[in-house]
């Protein structure tokens, strides 16, 4: 059984190549341009898979992400397609191609991946991320030059406020009704872990006014509501940016907190260390800090992020918003622990800065949990089974 | 024994005089509130003074609470007893809340948190009631005809609040607060079991409000942020909250089933509705609730977590329950065992399908609702537990 990996710059591509190895599969790559050619309908990306599939024999297809040109050549080569999204939001997952028979598209938001099975398709399945704690474990502070990575409270990721992220600058122009109601669900929806209410409040006028001052192009290939776009795309950015921004700041106002991301960040009290390298200087980050934050982005309605578990994988002590997906892997103030507001999280984080004993054993719970059952050997197993492949 | 029950002529009455003379009290009645509407507070005070200094009672009573009443028993040192049965209150808001005297039960846990600090040794939770005897007569004895005129797939016995509904009366708002008060209610419709509106009306919308609502000038409201903020938020933007949803949610389902709906309310908004005038409640409503395959319950938002009358009305007619899920539902009745809920437009008519086309299940579960609401759910249970509170704490 050979796999044909498509290379491109995404998170964990040596570790899933590494997994299906030890699995005892064959492997061939090839190089997959996504960035210079549109993967929802490249023929030249579509020919390239092809020439790929063909020349190499391979049996199956694999890739981070979910490429609608892929899954047209995994289709007409009559090869299974297995494909692993682990960003949010991610359009491409709403292509027409989606429900190709051919298709085992692996989704890391358990919300995600039930709406798209209430849409009717069928060839969607939850899969949580993993870490690769191997290579963390091989990952070391040195004291003496690397103090900078030393903190109480660390917080790794983007605060979205950059423009580019920020395509709501447009919305500068929108009238003073839809100004107020876009501020109005933002609000209810801070209230609220475990449900994104979003989209479906956004009514007909509200879109329009949306549409006037910023127009959305619908892809035409795609089954997604222009609503969902606005939601997640747009809305549930701003919100991360303002809920980042508040409960940083919140901390900060009591604590030592590092921030490492690439925005400036001239109004938080925070230390901004910059940005760091997903790998040695990302562990070294989160071994160093006492309590590692996530705040998830808010268009990740369940499903555990990624960082989540590159933080226990690293034996990080983990402080995260509440999540739904957690609960069916992990234990609550066993393996991680979870806040419900701002002040909840400015509470606990005060609490489990004093109680070293109590935050180093459920650091070292949800380390030994993640490395155990939550590293790509296991989950390579799990696609390969739902997807019916035996080596 | 004998107690002073301070009637207005809330439905409950008949059935708490029932009640507290079972257990051998001796109910006398004042009627003042409902022969003469808008007594005032001096009137009052001075009417019960003169009965309470001829008479001695165990306790004074009254469904919800009058303040003017609460401080003429602080002064004459005789105990209050008052059990809300709606949200809001405004009352609640007024400093004779506090007085020693008062023995306030709240029916809705969220009510009851709210309130309780400001009288710890005072505020107790009790929910709701129904007297399933009374409503074995009047079911026993409706005729064919009765029965046939009631009877319903799906019925909804209440109003649309159009009349009660003064948020679209404000004038003035301006497009920024009119727009964040609708964004906040698209949003509060879909969630169920969390109230999050009150959070949502900031100092800012308050001192935008405040011009253009009179109300929040009384003088319970008048210069006090919070007591403003649950006004806004309850008697307002709540109430029009509690319109949009059932006209939302009876139009969704009447689009695939036949829905009947008992009102006075104006119905111009509904599509496929079958409307009929308001029932008369001692007599017709348990009819159609015992006719009606399943019974809607629509509970207004601003009772965030309690049960209304209405629950335990169904559920005592030996009705159907189909309510929206309220956190509390559960300690009354178990969920798919003794009464069904929804907590979603899909649920909702995902459910009425599924019970409409499984008769044997349905009529067990309204029958267990009906056992449950006999053996612990009456008038007679709730006042002997009030009256052991009472007695514990005296």
């Amino acid at each position: 059984m050979k796999i044909l990996t498509l290379k491109w710059d995404c998170f964990g591509y040596q570790n899933i190549r590494n997994a299906f190895k030890l699995a005892g599969y064959e492997l061939c790559e090839v190089d997959f341009p996504r960035d210079k050619e549109d993967a929802k309908n490249s023929e030249v990306l579509a020919k390239l898979v092809v020439n790929a599939i063909q020349n190499n024999k391979a049996d199956v297809v694999f890739s981070f992400n979910y490429f609608p040109v892929v899954a047209m050549a995994a289709a007409a080569c009559k090869v299974k397609y297995i494909s692993w999204t682990y960003d949010s939001p991610y359009i491409m997952l709403y292509s027409r191609t989606i429900d190709f028979p051919t298709n085992y598209a692996f989704v890391f938001d358990k919300s995600e991946y039930i709406n798209l099975r209430n849409k009717g398709i069928n060839t969607v399945y939850y899969l949580p991320m993993a870490a690769d704690s191997d290579y963390y474990d091989g990952v070391i502070i040195d004291d003496s030059k690397e103090k900078k990575y030393i903190s109480d409270i660390a917080f790794i990721g983007s605060m979205y406020t950059e423009n580019k992220h920020n395509l709501i600058r447009h919305f500068d122009n929108l009238d003073e009704y839809t100004k107020g109601f876009l501020k109005g669900i933002m609000n209810a929806q801070k209230q609220i872990y475990g449900m994104s209410i979003l989209e479906k409040s956004m009514t007909t006028d509200v879109i329009r006014n949306i549409q006037k001052v910023c127009p959305i192009i619908q892809s035409g290939d795609g089954i997604e509501d222009i609503s969902w776009v606005i939601a997640n795309y747009f809305i549930a950015r701003k919100l991360t940016a303002i809920e980042r921004t508040e409960m940083l700041e919140a901390l900060s106002q009591k604590y030592d907190v590092s921030l490492y991301t690439p925005e400036k960040t001239p109004n938080l009290t925070v230390n901004n260390m910059g940005a760091v390298e997903y790998g040695k200087d990302f562990a070294k980050a989160v071994k160093g800090a006492k309590i590692n934050l996530n705040i998830t982005l808010r268009s990740i309605v369940s499903g555990i992020p990624l960082r989540a578990f590159d933080i226990m994988g690293c034996g990080g002590f983990l402080l995260t918003n509440y999540q739904a997906d957690f609960l069916d892997y992990f234990v609550p103030d066993v393996d991680y622990v979870y806040f419900e507001s701002k002040d909840n999280l400015v509470e606990k984080a005060g609490y489990y800065l004093e109680h070293d004993e109590e935050r180093k054993k459920i650091a070292e719970s949800g380390y030994k949990k993640v490395k155990e059952q939550h590293n790509y050997y296991i989950r390579v197993k799990e696609m390969l089974k739902i997807a019916c492949i035996e080596n | 024994m004998e107690i002073l029950f301070y009637r207005y002529n809330s439905i409950c009455e008949p059935d708490l005089i029932e009640s507290f003379e079972k257990l051998g009290i001796t109910v006398v009645e004042d009627r003042t509130q409902i022969t003469e509407k808008n007594v005032s507070g001096e009137r009052l005070v001075g009417e019960v003074a003169e009965i309470l200094r001829n008479h001695s009672f165990l306790f004074v009573f009254s469904v919800n609470f009058f303040p003017a009443l609460s401080e003429i028993c602080e002064l004459m040192q005789v105990p209050y007893i008052a059990w809300t049965v709606d949200v809001p209150i405004q009352e609640l808001f007024s400093k004779s809340l506090e007085n020693k005297c008062n023995r306030i039960f709240m029916f809705d846990k969220s009510q009851y948190l709210y309130f309780k600090d400001r009288n710890p040794e005072g505020i107790f939770y009790l929910p709701l009631a129904t007297n399933t005897a009374r409503w074995d007569k009047v079911i026993s004895s409706a005729s064919e005809s009765e029965r046939k005129k009631f009877s319903s797939d799906i019925s909804f016995v209440g109003s649309l609040y159009g009349e009660k509904n003064p948020f679209r009366k404000i004038k003035g708002m301006d497009d920024y607060t009119k727009g964040y008060l609708q964004g906040v209610i698209e949003a509060q419709l879909q969630v169920y079991g969390e109230n999050f509106t009150e959070k949502m009306i900031s100092d800012e919308i308050l001192r935008m409000l405040e011009p253009l609502i009179p109300d929040m000038h009384q003088p319970l409201f008048e210069g006090n942020l919070q007591a403003q903020r649950y006004l806004v938020a309850h008697s307002f933007v709540g109430v029009e909250i509690a319109q949009t949803e059932r006209i939302r949610l009876l139009n969704a389902l009447a689009k695939t089933q036949k829905v009947d709906l008992y009102t006075f309310s104006d119905t111009s908004e509904l599509s496929n509705v079958q409307i009929h005038q308001g029932v008369k409640t001692l007599t017709e409503m348990p009819i159609v609730f015992n006719s009606s395959r399943i019974n809607l319950n629509i509970t207004m938002r601003p009772i965030a977590t309690g049960l209304s009358l209405r629950v335990y009305d169904i559920c005592g007619c030996g009705g159907f329950l189909m309510t929206n899920w309220q956190s509390e539902l559960p300690d009354i009745y178990e969920p798919g065992v003794e009464a069904e809920y929804f907590t979603s437009e899909e649920e909702l008519i995902d459910k009425a399908g599924y019970y409409l086309e499984h008769d044997e299940a349905r009529e067990k579960i309204a029958h267990n609702g009906y056992l449950r609401t006999v053996k612990e759910h009456t008038y007679d249970h709730r006042i002997a537990d009030m009256i052991r509170v009472v007695n514990s704490t005296l």
